[in-house]
């Protein structure tokens, strides 16, 4: 049970980024803890959306012999009219599972309350993130993609989530926060302008993915390091 | 094989109730478009009653004359539409490893189905019932010819969606197309307004034939000389299989 990329050519072309990954060869085995390493130029999206199968390589063969997810904790399938309740049977119904059931998992699980009936536009955004965290998450996949893990209040209880996926299933981590990449994972790809390089060692991936990075990356790792940096950036005056 | 066909209708009936419910999103007090929209198509098509007033055959009323050809027309074109649009551009339900480009493009014209059929037995049946040409002379051969106009949509749309995923310019040409059906397809006629030598110009369109199935089926007075149901599910089952193999093939190539 793999995800397999042969000699895989995808030719990354999102505004001013312009680059092409040749001759990619992944394997993804069965219980893998994977980190995917890229910055947003990187394009690592398009990366991610032939694992998904949302598109095809220009060259070359994906295979996927197990269940995958989508990249948690994607919005983009929700409506912003309707409840937070309505994305969550939607997914329901999509993977055949009981409704009620899941609604209640998934509720419990992000401890929305009574917000979960509100329309999506008037909800707060971690509170969106966080479901959309819980939906994915409370799937049976074989292998989970992951984006990210949420506002700094969820993280730790994501992290949690994450522990006990990874005991039963594989992990895909797509980001370039090596500081978390690094607590999950223990093997990483690095894609670093067209070219792929695989790790089976998360500090020589991380060692390898700071010297790529430009002056751009700095800023991440400055604030990579600092958690509570970042946050204090984010705020809103 | 079971399994599979199984749950690909399970995750079209998912993806059908998700387009529906997204249907109100642009408005700001929900189901409000179900009110407005009718409301407004009745307006036009009180103009173009008194327009078209004079143009329409004598022996049929030019409302239901009207709503008889209009709404299957405009499903034809939606069905088109959002099939090649579905198959031709990334959809952001891709992402989700379960759903295909054909179970996006399938549950869009359901959706349309839905939406126009709706559409069309308020309509239709008011209509029918103010001009007295109610009951339908045969509702069997108009709900056919009304389900032949949707796949008829559908199976064009499968073929143009994946010539449009590596020639985009082709939506051009599908709108100069359904400009030409606009005119040539049996909206506002039917056959037996022009002489018979001009007919072959116009029965080669299955469009024609979905519309003048329509009329025969609801009005006493009209029998058409042309209606073939056979040629249209002929040219459906001819789109589909060319359609389905473009789409089978057109997976491995990346969007454009």
């Amino acid at each position: 049970m793999t995800i397999e990329l042969h000699d895989v050519m995808k030719k990354v072309r999102q505004g001013s980024v312009r680059l092409t990954y040749k001759d990619v060869n992944m394997r993804i085995e069965e219980k893998s803890r994977m980190a995917l390493l890229g910055h947003s130029s990187s394009g690592l999206d398009f990366i991610v959306d032939l694992i998904c199968g949302a598109d095809a390589p220009d060259k070359g063969v994906v295979r996927r012999s197990h269940s995958v997810s989508w990249a948690i904790p994607e919005i983009k399938y929700v409506h912003k009219h309707l409840p937070l309740v309505a994305a969550v049977r939607f997914i329901a119904r999509l993977y055949e599972i009981d409704e009620k059931a899941f609604l209640a998992r998934v509720l419990e699980q992000a401890q929305v309350g009574e917000v979960a009936n509100l329309r999506v536009d008037r909800c707060p955004r971690e509170v969106v993130s966080r479901l959309a965290f819980c939906i994915g998450t409370s799937l049976p996949f074989d292998q989970y993609i992951l984006k990210t893990l949420g506002s700094k209040e969820d993280r730790e209880r994501n992290m949690e989530t994450v522990n006990q996926l990874a005991e039963r299933a594989g992990l895909l981590f797509v980001t370039s926060d090596v500081k978390t990449a690094k607590q999950f994972c223990t093997e990483a790809y690095v894609f670093d302008e067209g070219r792929v390089t695989y790790f089976d060692n998360m500090d020589a991936a991380a060692e390898f993915f700071s010297k790529a990075a430009g002056d751009d990356d700095v800023e991440d790792d400055f604030f990579d390091a600092e958690q509570d940096l970042q946050d204090l950036v984010n705020v809103d005056f | 094989m079971y399994d599979a066909v199984k749950t690909q209708f399970r995750v079209i009936r998912a993806l059908t109730i998700h387009q529906l419910q997204g249907l109100m999103k642009s408005y700001n007090y929900g189901f409000a478009w179900a009110l407005l929209e009718p409301l407004m198509f009745i307006g036009i098509m009180r103009l173009a009653r008194s327009a078209f007033k004079g143009l329409t055959p004598p022996d049929m009323p030019p409302s239901t004359f009207l709503i008889l050809g209009i709404i299957p027309f405009y499903l034809y074109n939606a069905a088109l539409g959002s099939v090649y649009k579905s198959l031709g551009k990334p959809d952001s339900m891709l992402s989700f490893p379960r759903i295909t480009p054909v179970d996006v493009a399938i549950a869009t014209a359901i959706r349309d189905f839905c939406i126009y059929s709706f559409l069309y037995a308020v309509f239709l049946l008011g209509s029918s019932i103010y001009d007295g040409v109610f009951p339908p002379k045969n509702a069997l051969e108009v709900m056919f010819a009304f389900l032949l106009i949707w796949t008829l949509g559908v199976s064009f749309g499968l073929v143009v969606g994946p010539v449009s995923r590596v020639f985009p310019p082709l939506k051009q040409f599908v709108a100069y197309y359904n400009l030409l059906n606009r005119m040539a397809g049996g909206m506002l006629f039917v056959i037996t307004m022009f002489p018979s030598a001009y007919w072959p110009y116009f029965t080669w369109n299955p469009v024609l034939h979905c519309m003048e199935m329509l009329r025969e089926g609801w009005f006493v007075t009209y029998t058409s000389p042309v209606a073939d149901p056979i040629y249209v599910m002929e040219c459906i089952l001819g789109a589909l299989l060319i359609g389905f193999s473009l789409e089978r093939y057109q997976r491995r190539i990346p969007y454009v």
